[in-house]
């Protein structure tokens, strides 16, 4: 081989050894951000189910307020009704004057009363609202919880940072497709596998 | 004992439902009432207690209504106890899963006072003819 082919053949293996490190670094690159994926989900998940959980509990705390004041207002209004009776009564066995008069707006009082009645039970029944929604954000709840699950899954199968040999991998696989869908999962276990992968 | 001094246990994880139920019944008559969050403390209240009727939820955590339902019917104490399922659960096959395990009515949330009595009414009205 003379001198020009050697230099030819080295400069062309320079190339392949340059070429060959982008790739990796390349490939390491987007290892980095599948771990940022991981490291931001891990992060955002649970707080978007911590934030859904709270929004359960201030419309509870809203709806039960709400429910304390129409049950006072339910009280009073019964009481106006037995009140308007004894009213009627009294008007009825008396010698006023005109008591058939106050007899008819007693009546036209008395339906006012019972149509604000209605109109709290309807505001009451309404209320169930709470309950409705309440619902649908658990079953989001445990749809993120679904997802982060499947992501820490993922993240485990393919080994990122952590040692293929470890016995802990196969422990914590095992942990994560034991727990049922709709469980959030447990904080420690989370933690355990973030802290095994690097991410935390 | 059917009627307005029947002993009525309410069955439902959000205590804003059991409080609503609980003046709707009480609207209707129904004074004797008390309440459960889920199926679990829900089957021991019906163990230990002399209940009449059962109002429950579909959805809820330990035991969902259907599962508290079916334990109701194969309970030799309990199985004739009547069951009215309250919930958002309003499809064609939930319905008839519940009819499956012996529900005695059904009521689709949110419902008023006049459609709970229809139904209460209509078990009561059943139950003494049968």
């Amino acid at each position: 081989m003379n001198d020009v082919n050697w230099k030819q053949m080295v400069s062309n293996l320079k190339n392949e050894l340059s070429q060959l490190a982008m790739y990796v670094d390349k490939t390491r690159k987007g290892m980095e951000d599948i771990e940022s994926t991981v490291k931001l989900s891990s992060e955002r998940f649970p707080q978007a189910s911590n934030d859904l959980s709270t929004v359960t509990g201030d419309l509870e705390q809203a709806a039960n307020r709400i429910m304390s004041i129409l049950e006072g207002l339910m009280r009073d209004q019964e009481k106006v009704q037995s009140l308007l009776k004894v009213l009627t009564e009294w008007l009825q066995d008396s010698a006023i004057r005109n008591s058939d008069e106050g007899i008819g707006l007693i009546n036209v009082i008395g339906s006012i009363n019972s149509r604000m009645k209605d109109e709290l039970m309807e505001i009451l029944t309404n209320l169930s609202f709470h309950d409705l929604s309440g619902q649908k954000l658990k079953k989001v709840m445990s749809t993120l919880a679904d997802i982060e699950k499947r992501l820490l899954e993922l993240a485990l199968t393919f080994g990122l940072q952590v040692d293929r040999n470890d016995p802990q991998k196969d422990m914590m696989l095992k942990e994560l497709k034991d727990t049922p869908s709709s469980v959030t999962l447990n904080q420690d276990v989370v933690d355990k596998i973030l802290k095994d992968l690097g991410v935390r | 004992m059917l009627g307005q001094d029947m002993k009525i246990l309410v069955v439902d994880d959000f205590s804003t439902m059991r409080r609503i139920v609980k003046n709707l019944l009480r609207e209707l008559g129904y004074n004797n009432v008390e309440e459960a969050d889920d199926g679990t403390t829900a089957f021991e209240k019906l163990k230990s207690g002399d209940f009449d009727f059962v109002i429950t939820d579909w959805n809820m955590p330990n035991m969902p209504g259907i599962e508290l339902l079916n334990a109701i019917r194969k309970d030799p104490k309990l199985k004739d106890l009547p069951v009215l399922m309250v919930t958002a659960e309003a499809e064609k096959e939930k319905v008839i899963t519940a009819v499956k395990a012996g529900v005695n009515n059904y009521v689709v949330k949110p419902f008023t006072a006049a459609t709970l009595k229809e139904k209460i009414d209509a078990i009561i009205e059943k139950l003494k003819a049968g």
